[in-house]
């Protein structure tokens, strides 16, 4: 039996003595489209961390491709990119040698005709020639976009992706992930908010630290009783089942 | 003038409660333990400061103690040129951009008021004027301890008290023509367009050959005063004389400035001003804002070759300094200090110097080494596209560097008419250092531990450096400092390699 492209084991972190991730366990398979969904504070941002290797866990065991991140992790970074929400980049270098730079350092092959295509879906080609501290932020996470995009890695995690673009570059940036799904490629995205009308894979929901939720879209319609499948209505049911399972909890 | 006064003086007021704050002491409290607090942290604070100086000159006294008889005349010979040569670097920096800076609020209310310009600037000049006062009467002091031992201790701190006296028209006379230059800028049709004009001073640079009494003097005046040539202050007088005349040209000027240039050449300053006290409570966050700011205001030259793999990384740093020049420049500290190291081991000078240098490297603005490397290193985001250890990575991102920094050196040291073998490992300390330096520098920038906790470059280069020098010292021989350079920096690669 082939091991998940991504599974966390009762994964825990703690800021100090605040618990921020409390026993997280689930996979992603490949080709899967996965949406980390909750409330500010949830643990979303803290989890995506982890799961990249820029937090280390306090507890359990992440693994990517059935090996342990902390125990390989030069050799998984070719597997596994985070676009943090606010990336930062180079000053010196412009849009177009950000990604010829990243193309080059990773030795990639026939990278031109791809970072041209991106940097023309995501309405970058006119701003090829600026340096990233001339952009509005939605270009800057374009920019943060396109770089993983051209490496094109097994696992890509995005943190609040659809916040700081406009409504077309949204569903555009959802179609790319969808062909990225239909490669094999697998997708976590954290986001409070997606386009109109998509449905990814699976929803995660979290909750003060937990995952709370787990299923695709319509299972979560049903057994949580939601209003529909869209992400809002799912989001407010899993607070409000949440909430009612607190205090028969506490007693 | 009196509200922007009163705006000033609740601002440094906003300064002080601040960091007052951060010693429990609140100045709004009217407790009487509270006040009793105030007053011993005053008393704490005076016996601290005369504690430290008195210990700071009584270590500056064994130096001077211990140097030859010379140095005064070398002081001498040197002082008037150093003087002119900071004017010089000076006027460069107040016209790169205007010398009078708004902060965001003082663009808004001080600059969008039809108060008279002359009175924003004066209270700008002399604001600007406080921090370099205070750090050269400090400098001077010191020097002046260490240059007049054979004068005794009384007559040494006498010797002190005249230059940091003298050193304060000197260094307002230096501000003023700074100021007037720049403002001059921002008033003269068409100068704040002309984006090389900044490099105008360089051409003054030969001043001292063509008249030397008159670019010279005051760096003479001060110099025969630090060496206790003269007794009398009356030297002085003309150049307070000239410096008050400087001054009120520069509040002339200053009726003349546009606030809407001002505040179009503050924007960064403005900016950098609303990060507060975070300057000094996280610099590296401070750092980096700065050189986004200021990127956004740089037109890139040329373009990033093609290279693949290590060889991209080396292109990607000669790029960056290329479209950074003052990196370039800031090498020159670096260059310094392995001279300065090379000397102390080839001419065995006081064995004591080292904790001088040693300060040196520790405070110097080392870090252009490392420039390119810290973008690297500082986030995650970035790191995650870089498939190589982090040791190559240094070593590839702060090649240029590291061979701009042991070329310069070399030329330098074989310019020195020393013995064959001693020039010989003079040169290997040359590479040794300077890797030191780069390995110090790249390995504050890493969590090193188990607990993936920061040590410090200060702790890292004293230690480092420290040992390869002291063993240089303490055994003798520049071949000891070799060998303990070289073990220094395999403890260290490793450390950044395992990082």
């Amino acid at each position: 039996m082939t091991a998940p492209l991504l599974r966390l084991t009762d994964v825990s972190y703690t800021y100090g003595s605040y618990l921020a991730l409390n026993q997280v366990s689930f996979d992603v398979e490949a080709g899967q489209l996965v949406v980390l969904a909750g409330r500010n504070g949830a643990g979303k941002t803290t989890l995506l961390r982890c799961i990249a290797g820029w937090n280390q866990v306090t507890q359990g065991q992440v693994d990517l491709m059935g090996t342990s991140i902390y125990q390989a992790e030069r050799s998984m970074r070719r597997n596994l990119i985070l676009v943090p929400d606010t990336p930062p980049f180079y000053n010196d270098l412009t849009v177009g040698e950000h990604l010829q730079f990243i193309a080059q350092v990773n030795r990639l092959a026939n990278w031109r005709g791809t970072a041209q295509d991106l940097l023309k879906r995501f309405g970058l080609t006119a701003s090829q020639a600026a340096l990233p501290a001339a952009l509005s932020r939605g270009q800057r996470y374009k920019l943060a976009l396109c770089m993983a995009l051209l490496v094109d890695p097994q696992l890509l995690l995005l943190d609040e992706p659809f916040g700081p673009l406009d409504p077309f570059s949204a569903h555009q940036l959802w179609d790319d992930l969808w062909a990225r799904r239909g490669r094999g490629k697998a997708v976590l995205l954290s986001s409070h908010q997606s386009p109109l009308n998509v449905r990814p894979d699976r929803y995660l929901f979290m909750e003060g630290g937990d995952v709370v939720a787990d299923g695709t879209p319509d299972d979560l319609m049903d057994a949580l009783h939601a209003g529909s499948n869209s992400l809002d209505d799912l989001l407010r049911a899993t607070i409000e089942h949440a909430e009612r399972q607190a205090p028969a909890q506490e007693a | 003038m009196l509200p922007v006064l009163w705006l000033r003086w609740k601002q440094i007021q906003g300064i002080f409660n601040y960091w007052l704050r951060l010693v429990d002491y609140d100045t709004k409290d009217q407790d009487i333990m509270n006040r009793a607090f105030g007053l011993y942290l005053v008393l704490f604070m005076a016996w601290w400061t005369a504690g430290m100086w008195a210990i700071a000159a009584g270590f500056i006294a064994q130096i001077g103690s211990a140097l030859p008889a010379a140095a005064a005349q070398d002081v001498l010979t040197v002082m008037p040129t150093l003087v002119f040569v900071g004017q010089a670097i000076l006027i460069m920096l107040k016209l790169r951009s205007s010398p009078y800076k708004l902060s965001s609020p003082d663009i808004a209310y001080v600059g969008g008021s039809p108060v008279q310009r002359t009175v924003p600037v004066t209270i700008g000049f002399f604001g600007d004027l406080v921090l370099p006062s205070v750090l050269s009467v400090v400098s001077i002091s010191f020097v002046a301890v260490a240059l007049n031992q054979r004068l005794g201790s009384m007559g040494a701190v006498m010797v002190a008290l005249r230059s940091a006296l003298a050193v304060i028209p000197v260094v307002a006379l230096t501000w003023a023509v700074a100021w007037l230059v720049g403002l001059a800028r921002m008033v003269a049709p068409g100068a704040r367009r002309r984006s090389a004009l900044w490099l105008a001073p360089v051409l003054l640079l030969p001043l001292p050959f063509v008249v030397p009494g008159v670019v010279a003097w005051p760096g003479n005046v001060l110099a025969s005063i630090l060496v206790g040539e003269s007794v009398d202050l009356s030297v002085v007088t003309p150049v307070v004389l000239v410096a008050v005349a400087l001054i009120a040209l520069v509040s002339v000027m200053g009726s003349r400035v546009n606030m809407i240039d001002v505040a179009d050449e503050s924007l960064i300053y403005a900016r950098l001003r609303e990060i507060g006290n975070l300057r000094w409570m996280a610099p590296s966050v401070y750092r980096r804002a700065r050189s986004q700011f200021q990127a956004a205001t740089h037109k890139p030259v040329l373009h990033l070759p093609e290279a693949e793999g290590l060889a991209m990384l080396v292109a990607r740093s000669a790029l960056t300094y290329i479209r950074n020049p003052i990196d370039l420049l800031k090498l020159l500290f670096a260059v310094a200090l392995v001279q300065g190291g090379l000397a102390m081991l080839a001419y065995q000078l006081p064995a004591l110097l080292i904790v001088v240098w040693l300060y040196a490297v520790a405070v110097a603005p080392t870090s252009s080494l490392t420039r390119v490397f810290s973008a690297d290193a500082d986030d995650p985001s970035l790191r995650q596209f870089l498939p190589m250890d982090s040791l190559r990575l240094l070593l590839a991102d702060a090649a240029l560097p590291m061979a701009l920094v042991i070329l310069v050196s070399a030329v330098l040291w074989l310019l020195q008419p020393v013995p064959v073998m001693t020039a010989l490992l003079g040169l290997v300390l040359i590479g040794l250092l300077t890797l030191l330096l780069v390995l110090c520098r790249g390995s504050s920038l890493l969590p090193l531990t188990s607990m993936r906790a920061h040590v410090s470059y200060g702790v890292l280069a004293v230690i480092g450096l420290g040992l390869t020098l002291g063993a240089g010292l303490l055994l003798g021989g520049m071949l000891a400092a070799v060998v303990a350079g070289a073990l220094v920096v395999v403890v260290l690669a490793s450390l950044v390699a395992a990082a």
